[in-house]
């Protein structure tokens, strides 16, 4: 590059500049992934606070859902009375076990989607606006 | 036509058109991660078909049908915990898990902890439990074959065997995406249309109720009667929701799945779709267990209660109906196996081959082999061993047998990946201290039940400990794991909290994809 060629193209100019130009300018953005990574105190709490708010909704509906998969054996032990129940001809755990405890899950785990993604989408627009 | 004509034909069919998707599948499957996770194509409606149809194994289509026969109202418990199992996973780690990255747990366990120790740990644990899972596949062929025909149960396990080593070595993992999806509504058809039928005979001919006369005054209808001899029902009850809810997301063959997901949201919105159609499905199983209880009061001579199902339709339905009804039976049993045995026999397949294999063989041939082949000789170590495995007489059911597998994983991988995707303080020892320990006390509990049989033991608490291993195995592995971590914070992995922003940020944050793996 230091020595210019006399018949070749004219070498390209080389700006020479500051180690500020890595500096942020205004209306720059870094990535918003990039500061959480990088282990800044402030990605650091942005980090935990998403981590805890997940945990917290995980935790909820896993509780939810042991109410009611472990409840029900611990209510047809506490309460034996509970196993002889009929519903028109069908037992009671036969009705709650094999086929009610279904839809009730399914809700479960489709609050769980809406949730975690209304989580995701406030932390996304929260890294966006800094 | 006879039953064993029809029978042959249907699962015939059933091979067959397995055998022509793959082959179709083989086409598209051009590169090394094309043929491992589908190139990560697939989507959300497919993909969760193609969950269902892998998941829904011998033990959903044959062996919870004879749970419920033989022991009544708590047997309703394992289909619940297969579902439940899903919406564990998904509320704990489907998204993460997606968004590490990785092919397979090892590759998981690799990434979150920087060490080729625990690495090489989840390996082994991967093929010990992807066997034990496979060998009542085999097992399930072997019995639905000679109900239906009667031809020697070695030979069902070994088309099974065939047709599996076919489809995995020639297509990988595209054609079983296809093959797959394609086997969950097979499946739900053959077990769905025979079930309204046989409930519609029993209600013309007057809805006779269930036998329930049983030894000892225990009530086959009545939940935790403890019918059947079961020890200690309560436990066994608890033990086993334990095992099934937490064990799914151990399963080999049910994480590489995740993969064929675009990114973590869409992981969750399948994971939403598989709770729903694994629902459906279950409603239908415990019918057969029931109607087995009005119309089979003691089986015929030699036949486990895995085949009530597939006895019913001539005993209900003499005749033409019958057979037809037994053919369709028969072929959904077949897909069942084929579809679980394929997925099981991919992913451990993949491990063998990449963990061990490869590098092997690499080493020996002093150069590269290419992949595709050092796979697809894995893939036939995979299934020659659970296959040889099933030829011993191995007397626990087929839903026993998988409820171990889950057992296991439950025991592993479940403290592994919870830790390791919620909790930053996960050090390498105590990762592996709580592998070991799951691992050891759940495969101990296991071969003991497994080649012994129910009852080696003895009965009382010993036994129902040992059958039911997942509700101490489990938090002893937990408790175990962060113990020891506490105690060795200095083998915490560096990059611990690069790790979980991967994991928890939404991929929309990204500067840009994190590098794929291409090996």
């Amino acid at each position: 590059m230091s020595t210019p060629h006399p018949t070749g193209p004219p070498p390209r100019r080389v700006r020479i500049t500051s180690p500020r130009r890595e500096a942020r300018r205004p209306g720059e953005r870094r990535p918003p992934a990039q500061e959480l990574e990088e282990q800044t105190g402030l990605g650091e709490v942005y980090l935990s606070a998403l981590l805890r708010a997940q945990l917290r909704l995980s935790l909820a509906i896993l509780l939810g859902i042991a109410v009611v998969v472990l409840g029900l054996p611990t209510l047809f032990v506490l309460v034996p009375a509970t196993r002889d129940i009929h519903v028109g001809p069908i037992p009671l755990p036969w009705l709650a076990v094999g086929v009610l405890i279904y839809p009730v899950v399914f809700l479960a785990a489709r609050i769980y989607v809406y949730q975690a993604e209304r989580i995701e989408r406030e932390f996304s627009d929260l890294m966006r606006q800094r | 036509m006879s039953i064993a004509q029809a029978g042959v034909l249907a699962i015939a069919i059933v091979c067959g058109v397995t055998l022509l998707a793959g082959a179709l599948g083989l086409k598209l499957s051009r590169t090394t991660s094309d043929f491992y996770v589908a190139g990560r194509s697939v989507s959300a409606g497919w993909n969760a078909s193609a969950i269902g149809g892998e998941y829904l194994s011998a033990a959903s289509f044959l062996g919870i049908a004879g749970l419920v026969y033989a022991l009544g109202a708590d047997m309703l418990w394992f289909p619940v915990g297969y579902t439940v199992g899903y919406v564990v996973l998904l509320v704990l780690v489907a998204a993460p898990l997606r968004r590490s990255g990785a092919y397979t747990l090892p590759d998981f366990a690799e990434a979150r902890l920087e060490s080729r120790h625990v690495r090489a740990l989840a390996s082994l644990l991967v093929i010990g439990i992807g066997w034990l899972y496979l060998l009542p596949q085999f097992q399930g062929a072997g019995i639905a074959l000679s109900t239906v025909t009667g031809a020697p149960p070695a030979l069902g396990s070994l088309i099974v065997a065939v047709v599996v080593l076919a489809n995995v070595t020639a297509g990988g993992m595209r054609s079983i995406t296809l093959v797959q999806a394609m086997q969950y509504w097979l499946k739900l058809t053959a077990i769905s249309i025979p079930a309204f039928v046989l409930l519609a005979l029993w209600w013309q001919s007057g809805a006779a109720g269930p036998n329930v006369t049983s030894t000892g005054g225990a009530d086959w209808a009545q939940a935790l009667s403890g019918f059947g001899g079961r020890e200690h029902p309560v436990y066994a009850t608890y033990s086993t929701i334990l095992a099934l809810c937490f064990g799914t997301m151990g399963l080999p063959h049910v994480l590489v799945r995740f993969y064929t997901n675009p990114d973590g949201r869409a992981a969750r919105r399948t994971t939403l779709v598989v709770v729903a159609l694994l629902g459906l499905f279950y409603l239908f199983t415990p019918v057969y267990g029931v109607l087995g209880r009005v119309y089979l009061p003691t089986l015929p001579d030699g036949a486990r209660a895995d085949s009530v199902t597939l006895l019913l339709p001539s005993v209900i339905a003499p005749g033409l109906l019958g057979t037809v009804l037994s053919a369709i039976l028969a072929g959904g049993a077949f897909a069942a196996f084929l579809s679980t045995a394929s997925g099981l026999t991919i992913s451990v397949a993949g491990v063998i081959d990449q963990d061990f294999l490869a590098r092997t063989i690499g080493r020996r041939a002093g150069g590269d082999v290419p992949r595709i082949r050092t796979f697809r000789l894995a893939a036939v170590v995979a299934v020659v061993v659970p296959y040889a495995a099933s030829w011993l007489a191995v007397n626990t059911s087929l839903a026993d047998t998988v409820g171990l597998a889950f057992a296991v994983a439950a025991s592993t991988f479940c403290p592994l990946l919870v830790l390791g995707v919620w909790w930053r303080r996960l050090s390498v020892a105590g990762a592996t201290a709580g592998l070991v320990t799951g691992g050891v006390l759940a495969l101990t509990a296991t071969t003991i039940t497994v080649l012994g049989g129910p009852g080696s033991v003895g009965g009382g608490w010993l036994g129902a400990l040992l059958a039911q291993p997942a509700a101490w195995t489990v938090p002893t592995a937990f408790l175990v794991a962060v113990l020891v971590s506490y105690a060795t914070p200095g083998s915490v992995p560096v990059g611990t909290s690069r790790t979980m922003v991967r994991l928890h940020a939404p991929e929309d944050l990204r500067a840009a994809d994190p590098p794929t793996r291409t090996d």
